[in-house]
């Protein structure tokens, strides 16, 4: 009885030996199999992150490495090379940085190459853009082939965007030095300052491909601004002659485009001679085989216009107005442009960007058949013009009865004696378009730059914070023209230190 | 008896909770794979797109028509001092091997085409449409195909949805868009 008491015993302690420990293997069994489920879906959550931040940071990059385009573009506005930062020390901009190249590709174009880089994302892009020529009013008062400036001239600027030439220009009570007006005595003479301007009275521009010649005289003649000849030429003045701007030497010449005469509806020819009723010509878009205002007689052309004329001939005592108050005039005179001396030539509008008289004339022919050939162009009327005027192919003389509010550019330019040039800087601004600002001709993708901040795919600013280098703002990261982006940084090898992210 | 009923209690409830969490496991790996493919199929077709020249996507509708299928060429920056035109480029929704390709070709119709599946799981019609004439899932267009182009001036809105199956058979459709301006 003890012994099977004892046996029992016994196998009942070695069943339990052999149970303890199943319970266990279960519950192993059930933890892996719930920590590989969790392990898998700790993988998946973090790849769906790694996945959505690379995303992320792509996009970033992206659009860094657009605003490093918008950055290099207001530099070359600026002036300045369109280089800004450089692949070892970029410039920064939010929360990454980007560094431009700009390689000049010539005939006034330029790539400009952007890479952006946050966080692992990297983008490059490129534009090319090409740089638009100014407006050729923007010239100034100018001569290609020559220009020169009688005695006691006065050729002074101000911008009609500001107001009025008056309102930018000092009162003038008294007067001191003789001759040119007293406008040209001095600051001594000035009262009353700046009226109605903040700024000074914009200057002039006096500009010619070749020498400006301005023998001066008892009459003071005054160029508020500069007068700059054509590269390799020179300012030749006299006695009496005041240039308060440059007379440096332009660095390259001026190219005076070709004018383009449109082709209208053909409207005929006018002989206008009735003194009592003036002539109003007010076709938006018409083509005149000639206009002639006969003495004594006036005609009138009203904008919005856009006219051309084969010839245009204003005889003794005639005058020719021109009404810009509601729209621009264009006028164009393609063959003969005759303003005899007693005509009259006005307009009523006081902006300069509103009047064009565009001279295409060219050849010198004997039209009246006295044996002496006529120029193509010959202004000398009196009057107050506010426009420009253009004549590349043909010489041009302004009278000293003619005031012009705006700008001149010919071939070749004569200022008579005592004329009053007032050169409008409203003309320097883009017009119809035709701005100086750079315009984009295209847009790319492009490759990745062999750079090791670009390859090494870690957050650029920690990489750039770990090896010393602080990366300057964008805006104060712009190179000038001739800079070496990459002077100063040849050497500097960036380490990657392990556990940067 | 009853420790046999309680352990088989047991190895059921963990059998049920292993079999659910695999299928929830197998449910989210699907979806994040539709995810993954809609978002990477359309960053691929929106920088493609912003590249192109806004004057060569000729057959691009707009609302309410759309197109599933868009060519455009472009620019190869300067060569010779003028800007060079790439090869012309066609992103498409085509059907092949019974699936619904997005399809990416250079030189298109070409013998020198070259092409690229960006993705074998676009839907048929864009989530919530049928081919049925009408606008089904209010977004102003008729019918749209899974991928569809609508051009709304000088951009481009690229709808993309992707269908995959789960592995319980169920679809997950994941439907992604984005408005591309053209830089060129």
């Amino acid at each position: 009885m003890a012994i099977r008491r004892m046996r029992a015993g016994v196998k009942s302690r070695s069943d339990r030996r052999n149970q303890s420990g199943t319970a266990i293997v279960a519950a192993l069994v059930v933890v892996t199999v719930v920590s590989v489920l969790s392990m898998a879906y700790l993988q998946l959550s973090m790849s769906k992150n790694r996945e959505q931040r690379s995303s992320v940071d792509a996009k970033r990059a992206f659009y860094i490495a657009e605003a490093g385009l918008a950055e290099a573009y207001a530099g070359l506005v600026a002036g300045k090379s369109g280089n800004v930062g450089n692949g070892t020390i970029p410039a920064r901009f939010a929360n990454g940085a980007f560094w431009v190249e700009s390689v000049d590709e010539g005939d006034g174009r330029r790539t400009l190459t952007s890479t952006g880089m946050c966080g692992t994302g990297r983008s490059a892009l490129s534009v090319v853009v090409e740089n638009v020529p100014e407006p050729v009013g923007a010239l100034g008062v100018f001569g290609d082939q020559g220009l020169f400036v009688g005695e006691g001239v006065l050729i002074d600027g101000y911008d009609s965007r500001r107001g009025t030439y008056g309102s930018q220009h000092p009162v003038v009570v008294g007067g001191g030095g003789g001759g040119g007006g007293g406008l040209l005595g001095g600051v001594g003479g000035l009262v009353g300052g700046l009226a109605g301007s903040e700024e000074g009275p914009a200057e002039s521009r006096v500009g010619c491909n070749a020498d400006i010649v301005l023998p001066g005289g008892l009459a003071a003649t005054h160029i508020d601004g500069d007068a700059q000849p054509g590269p390799g030429s020179s300012v030749l003045r006299g006695l009496g002659v005041t240039i308060t701007g440059t007379t440096a030497p332009r660095t390259k010449s001026a190219e005076l485009p070709v004018l383009d005469v449109p082709s209208l509806p053909l409207a005929g020819d006018i002989d206008h001679s009735t003194v009592r009723t003036p002539l109003v010509l007010s076709p938006q878009e018409s083509s005149f085989g000639a206009l002639r205002v006969r003495a004594g007689a006036s005609a009138v052309i009203v904008g919005p216009a856009k006219l051309v004329f084969g010839s245009l001939q204003l005889d003794l005592n005639a005058t020719l107005t021109i009404d810009a108050t509601n729209g621009p005039v264009d006028l164009y005179v393609s063959d003969y442009l005759n303003m005899a001396a007693g005509s009259t030539y006005n307009s009523t509008s006081h902006d300069p960007t509103g009047v064009s008289l565009l001279i295409a004339a060219s050849q010198s022919i004997d039209r009246n058949r006295d044996g002496i050939p006529e120029p193509p162009a010959r202004i000398q009327s009196s009057g107050t013009f506010y426009g420009s005027v253009y004549a590349p192919a043909a010489a041009l003389t302004l009278p000293s009865q003619l005031e012009l509010f705006g700008a001149v550019a010919a071939k070749q330019l004569t200022i008579g004696n005592g004329a009053k040039l007032h050169f409008d800087r409203a003309l320097c601004a883009p017009q119809n378009g035709d701005g100086a600002l750079p315009q984009m001709l295209c847009w790319r993708l492009v490759e990745l730059p062999d750079v090791p901040l670009v390859q090494m795919r870690l957050d650029p600013l920690s990489v750039m914070e770990l090896n010393g280098i602080t990366p300057t703002v964008s805006k104060d990261a712009h190179y000038d023209n001739g800079d070496d982006p990459l002077a100063g940084v040849v050497g500097v090898v960036l380490r990657v230190i392990q556990g940067s992210k | 008896m009853i420790a046999i009923a309680l352990l088989g209690l047991v190895i059921g409830n963990v059998y049920m909770v292993l079999g659910d969490s695999s299928k929830a496991f197998g449910s989210q790996t699907t979806v994040f794979e539709a995810e993954t493919q809609a978002r990477r199929t359309l960053d691929r077709i929106a920088l493609a797109v912003v590249g192109a020249s806004r004057d060569t996507l000729f057959q691009t509708p707009s609302a309410p028509a759309s197109t599933p299928e868009l060519n455009f060429t472009t620019s190869q920056g300067l060569q010779d001092g003028a800007v060079l035109e790439g090869n012309p480029q066609r992103i498409t929704l085509s059907n092949a091997d019974g699936y619904h390709q997005v399809t990416w070709a250079e030189n298109p119709d070409t013998e020198t085409e070259r092409k690229s599946v960006w993705t074998k799981f676009a839907a048929e019609f864009l989530e919530g449409e049928t081919l049925n004439g009408d606008d089904d899932n209010g977004n102003g267009l008729i019918d749209e195909k899974g991928l569809n182009f609508v051009l709304e001036g000088n951009s481009v809105l690229v709808q993309l949805t992707i269908a995959r199956k789960s592995a319980d058979g169920a679809w997950i459709t994941r439907t992604l868009e984005a408005r591309v301006t053209c830089r060129n």
